[in-house]
């Protein structure tokens, strides 16, 4: 389980988290909702390690992360694909891949991993020598996630799911995500500003608005709650 | 047949700049730190390979293993100290910061070098130094034969190690996105220090013959000077283009020293930048950015 607890978090002084707790249960998948700048990317920016929580404490199980550098939680088993895929675009799509295997335990597994990609991801094998930058978006974002895949996380956060991408590619790709989750038991945790598609998709959802979770419960009932609908759906 | 002579030495030339432009193209066209230093740490280079030639009597080219391990601890102290800082800066900011700092580089290294070496000019003469053979009524000097292997073996192993091994594309891949890598799990500040330290060291092979020639405490900033131009004229970012663009620009001099006169090489390489800027910023060798 990958559990947060009471995290503050700030870019100088400008606070982004307030108090945040949150648990992912190994296994399913967890979704955060809420609008653009509510502190989504930053709530799993501090996961990686890329920002730093003020206070709290992050653990994947027994495991501390908050207090190791980035490139070590990688090792511990969890993943993220950023918002706006961030490729390396002057790289081919396999060098990517390989990119993405970058720690040791992930190299060795190197061949194995990649195949399984390609198995996922067939259109990526096609694509494999092409410039990551001459990819069209869905395309991209499935690089991001296979990339993302090659480290062998327990772990797989994503970050922006359907940013920019038509509906019909956002529902292939969450199809994968589930397959990859039910399959490989690889826990997934999902940031969306498509409420309905982010609820629809995840066992779990988190809601949050300026910087602090505002609800939490199994998608479903988020889903079928009065404010929720309200306030993201649109309907009554 | 006298045009070839220039020709040859033309290849000779353009070969050691290749070699003192390798690091360059590492340090700036990769890392994205404009380092005015480089052509002083090639200087250092000169003068290590020059003081072990003197007091120990060592062969100037069986000298480089021991200075690209002072350059290459140097560098990572110069980096530590004075660029890791930068790491997380805008291209443009790096680009800012990293030309002030180093020029403030150039100017300690040129003074500190005349306190130790004084200002005279120096050269180490081997034995062999001046011998040359004939290729087809042309004199080739031996020292000459070795520049050209060594610039090949080194810009070319450059190129294959960034492009083939994890290390190697790892720096490539912080070049491109330096957050996403650290996301790839690639230690980024650790990579970056030895990816500096490693520009550094590549410039003792071409100190190593610098030495052979003549070396001064004011040499820097004319080396830094070619190697910026070939930087450019490769394409920023790539690596085995530096080769052919040392070679273009060694010749293009010799042969308008051959036609113009000799005073006036300096004025060509850089009507050869300015064109180059105008006419194909991306460079000339590189097919788009990258290596």
């Amino acid at each position: 389980m990958l559990s947060i607890k009471h995290i503050d978090v700030f870019y100088g002084d400008l606070q982004a988290l307030w108090d945040v707790s949150l648990d992912i249960e190994d296994g399913k998948i967890t979704s955060l909702i809420g609008s653009n700048g509510a502190g989504k990317s930053t709530l799993q920016l501090a996961v990686t390690g890329i920002v730093k929580p003020r206070s709290g404490s992050i653990h994947a199980g027994s495991i501390r992360l908050d207090n190791q550098p980035a490139h070590k939680i990688v090792d511990l088993g969890i993943s993220m694909v950023p918002e706006g895929r961030r490729l390396f675009p002057e790289m081919t799509v396999l060098d990517n891949l390989e990119m993405g295997a970058f720690s040791r335990k992930a190299r060795k597994k190197l061949g194995e991993t990649i195949e399984w990609v390609y198995e996922i991801f067939p259109r990526l094998k096609e694509r494999a020598n092409q410039r990551a930058g001459a990819l069209s978006g869905g395309e991209q974002q499935m690089l991001a996630i296979g990339r993302a895949l090659m480290s062998r996380p327990k772990f797989l956060l994503v970050d922006e799911l359907s940013l920019g991408l038509a509906p019909l590619v956002v529902r292939h790709i969450c199809r994968i995500l589930e397959e990859v989750n039910r399959l490989k038991g690889i826990t997934i945790f999902v940031v969306e500003q498509n409420v309905r598609m982010a609820l629809e998709f995840a066992d779990h959802g988190y809601i949050m608005e300026n910087g602090r979770i505002v609800g939490r419960g199994p998608s479903r009932d988020l889903l079928n709650s009065e404010e929720v609908k309200a306030a993201y759906l649109g309907t009554h | 047949m006298e045009i070839g002579q220039f020709i040859i030495y033309g290849i000779i030339n353009g070969s050691i700049y290749a070699l003192v432009a390798v690091g360059l193209a590492l340090i700036m066209g990769i890392m994205g730190i404009f380092y005015l230093a480089h052509g002083c740490m090639a200087m250092i280079g000169a003068y290590i390979s020059f003081w072990l030639f003197q007091d120990a009597g060592l062969d100037p080219f069986l000298s480089i293993p021991l200075s690209m391990g002072i350059l290459f601890i140097i560098g990572l102290a110069m980096y530590k100290g004075l660029f890791s800082s930068m790491k997380a800066f805008s291209p443009g900011q790096k680009i800012r910061n990293s030309m002030l700092v180093s020029f403030g580089l150039v100017l300690i290294i040129e003074n500190m070098a005349v306190l130790i070496w004084t200002a005279n000019e120096r050269r180490v003469s081997t034995d062999y130094s001046g011998l040359t053979f004939d290729l087809a009524g042309l004199r080739v000097p031996y020292i000459g034969v070795v520049t050209v292997i060594l610039a090949i073996l080194v810009v070319f192993g450059l190129h294959y190690f960034l492009k083939k091994t994890f290390f190697g594309r790892s720096i490539w891949a912080i070049s491109q996105d330096y957050q996403c890598a650290r996301l790839m799990g690639i230690n980024v500040d650790r990579t970056m220090l030895i990816a500096f330290g490693i520009g550094m060291s590549l410039t003792a092979i071409a100190g190593a013959i610098i030495s052979q020639y003549s070396v001064s405490p004011s040499i820097g900033l004319d080396w830094v000077n070619k190697s910026l131009i070939i930087v450019v004229l490769a394409g920023v970012g790539s690596i085995g283009g530096v080769f052919y663009a040392g070679l273009l620009l060694g010749v293009l001099e010799s042969v308008s020293a051959y036609f113009v006169g000799v005073h006036y090489t300096g004025v060509v390489s850089l009507v050869i930048l300015l064109l180059i800027l105008v006419f194909r910023p991306q460079g000339i060798f590189a097919k788009g950015a990258g290596i």
